[in-house]
């Protein structure tokens, strides 16, 4: 239990900078919009891009775990289920924290200027009335702890899958998903009449709650078990990983 | 203390033997502590076991005792004993060894009778 | 007694086996040397039992506990080898902080007695020290922990003279000050050859000796003397090996000395070292 508490705590610590340089980011671009806004009136305050990109931070810091942390663990006598255990962990720490923190700042924003948009509040303001009241802020909180933690899980997976594969299969799997998403498309308007891209847009909608209702749970929960299943991979790759030459 | 790595002699008699020696010419004197495992051990970069060994060696020939807490001292009339056991060894370690090089050499014991006398007068 | 068991552990890479059917001992307390030539399993004996690879056959037990995948039972041993596997960035002072946590505990006295007797800054990061510095904080790393078992893989690398004298020197204090196995892997065979109770050869993925230091230097002896002489003396006897120069041969032997050998030929007790070169020569 006692080294549990530990490997989160050296996850963070080992971050402590990258998110003190990041907020500090942050917070100087929300000052100068904040002060431009005073400056030429209506014009809208906006925290727009800071949720994709503490999204996309947390990916990153995860992306790095298994090169950094990994072997460190192993020096320190942690098993690879105890890293991982603390790996997941650690994520839900970064995720309440950079949460509570970016919406914070939204918070913030709307007191200065009631013009406030967060992509949460874009995607789902019909639910609250177009106006960024307490339910908005409380359920934009779960929603974008789900996304973060999910990203954060994303970049374990791929932490772990970048560890295990050799340099052949890692670009067989760039490769892969590459065409993928260039052929996919192509093809299936020749073909398929743009059925499967539009049968995925539509399954892409439900899960985000946007199709026949506007309701953010339904995101929430598709975050969480998309989640769950990276965690999962994650495991698979870690089990039987081994310090590298 | 020195030690001979490559002597038939082992390690441990080699250190029982040095501290004897210094028992021997007063270095050492009776009841007074002789090193401890600890510093022959760290000084000649050698397993505290088998300095131990070498200086149970001495226990067991009565030339030191173990005071609780405190070390390894010399003990009442060690020096004696040693003197004693070294003059009996003396046939065996050096006069055994010296006569069969005479012999080698074709020395006769007339001429190492002269020999001896003339050493102990010089 | 409290020992890390190995049990017919077998290891194999890319279908090449490196460990075969392998069981050793080590017991709780005693100083171990782990003897053996490039590629003959040392290393991954040392790191399946570290819980860095994983046996393909057989297992490994710490104090009766499963060693593999184990927090409990790796927490009882440290490794300190060559392979840094600390982040590049952390400074030497947070690993100590560090290891303290996860190993429950740090002498943290004893390890300023260290830093200022090798002089290691404690401030520069893991990537900023010589070979010889990033041994030395992995040395006192080893030594400070509040572990039973401790392996010390080539602890000497890139340490000079008085460092590595130093080092010898500090050991021996710290294991009587407080007793643990200490199991010692290294080709300087003749520089720790004094401090070793207990020695473990390997040889091609084999134990090929697993003795007290004392048995394995009574165990043989060498004889040197005119060729013809010495040709003759071997018949029916075990030899290691011969060594020729000129018209002189020295021919390692085991088993019991006859008496009265030194008469007719210079004799010699076998060093750890020449006992090594010729078991594991091919």
């Amino acid at each position: 239990m006692k080294k549990l508490k530990s490997t989160i705590l050296l996850q963070i610590f080992q971050s402590r900078w990258s998110i003190l340089v990041y907020y500090g980011v942050i917070l100087l671009v929300f000052a100068l919009n904040t002060c431009s806004a005073w400056f030429f009136e209506g014009r809208e305050v906006s925290i727009n891009g800071t949720e994709f990109s503490t999204a996309v931070f947390l990916f990153i810091t995860a992306a790095i775990f298994m090169k950094i942390q990994f072997p460190f663990f192993l020096q320190n006598g942690i098993s690879r289920r105890t890293t991982f255990v603390g790996s997941i962990l650690a994520g839900g720490v970064f995720a309440v924290g950079m949460t509570l923190f970016t919406q914070l700042i939204a918070l913030l924003a709307h007191l200065v200027s009631s013009n406030i948009s967060t992509t949460f509040f874009a995607i789902y303001s019909e639910r609250y009335g177009y106006h960024y009241n307490p339910p908005a802020f409380f359920e934009g909180l779960v929603w974008n702890f789900a996304m973060n933690l999910m990203f954060y899980l994303i970049g374990l997976f791929f932490s772990a899958l970048m560890y295990r594969l050799n340099r052949i299969l890692k670009t067989v799997v760039f490769a892969g998903l590459g065409a993928l998403a260039l052929f996919l498309p192509a093809l299936d308007v020749s073909l398929g009449n743009g059925q499967i891209i539009q049968s995925l847009g539509r399954a892409f909608l439900f899960c985000m709650g946007l199709l026949e209702n506007c309701n953010p749970f339904y995101a929430v929960a598709t975050f969480l078990i998309l989640g769950a299943l990276f965690a999962a991979g994650e495991y698979l790759f870690l089990r039987r990983a081994t310090v590298k030459k | 203390m020195q030690l001979n790595h490559e002597s038939e002699v082992p390690i441990y008699v080699q250190i029982a033997q040095q501290i004897e020696d210094a028992i021997f010419m007063g270095a050492f004197e009776e009841e007074q502590q002789i090193p401890s495992t600890t510093e022959i051990s760290m000084q000649l970069k050698i397993n505290p076991a088998t300095v131990r060994k070498g200086i149970n060696r001495l226990v067991e020939e009565d030339m030191v005792y173990k005071k609780r807490g405190l070390g390894m001292f010399v003990r009442q009339g060690a020096r004696k004993r040693i003197q004693e056991k070294r003059q009996k060894e003396f046939y065996q370690n050096y006069i055994l060894p010296l006569i069969s090089e005479a012999k080698k050499l074709d020395l006769s014991p007339q001429e190492l009778r002269e020999w001896m006398e003339r050493g102990y007068e010089e | 007694m409290n020992a890390i068991e190995v049990c017919k552990v077998s290891k194999s890479f890319g279908g090449t086996p490196v460990l075969q059917d392998i069981s050793v001992r080590f017991e709780e307390g005693k100083i171990y040397g782990l003897l053996g030539r490039n590629g003959a399993g040392k290393s991954t004996l040392l790191n399946l039992i570290n819980n860095r690879l994983f046996p393909d056959s057989g297992q490994i037990l710490i104090d009766g506990q499963r060693a593999a995948e184990n927090d409990a039972a790796q927490g009882k041993i440290y490794f300190m080898s060559e392979k840094t596997l600390y982040p590049r960035d952390m400074k030497i002072k947070h690993v100590f902080r560090w290891s303290k946590d996860f190993y429950g505990g740090f002498d943290d006295a004893y390890a300023q007695h260290l830093i200022q007797a090798f002089g290691l800054d404690v401030n520069k990061k893991v990537s900023q020290l010589s070979t010889g510095y990033s041994s030395i904080y992995k040395l006192i790393t080893a030594l400070c922990v509040p572990v039973p078992y401790v392996f010390l893989d080539e602890p000497v690398l890139g340490l000079d003279a008085t460092h590595r004298d130093l080092f010898y020197k500090l050991l021996m204090e710290t294991y009587v000050e407080r007793p643990r196995t200490i199991i010692l892997s290294t080709h300087l065979i003749e520089e720790i050859a004094n401090l070793l109770e207990h020695v473990v050869i390997l040889n091609h993925g084999m134990v090929c000796r697993d003795q007290t230091c004392e048995e394995l230097l009574q165990s043989g002896y060498m004889v040197t003397g005119k060729a013809s002489e010495i040709d003759a003396f071997i018949q029916g006897k075990e030899v290691l090996g011969m060594d020729a120069i000129g018209g002189l041969k020295t021919a390692y032997l085991l088993g019991e000395r006859p008496q009265g050998l030194e008469d007719a030929f210079e004799v010699a007790p076998l060093t750890l070292q020449k006992l090594f070169v010729k078991l594991t020569s091919e």
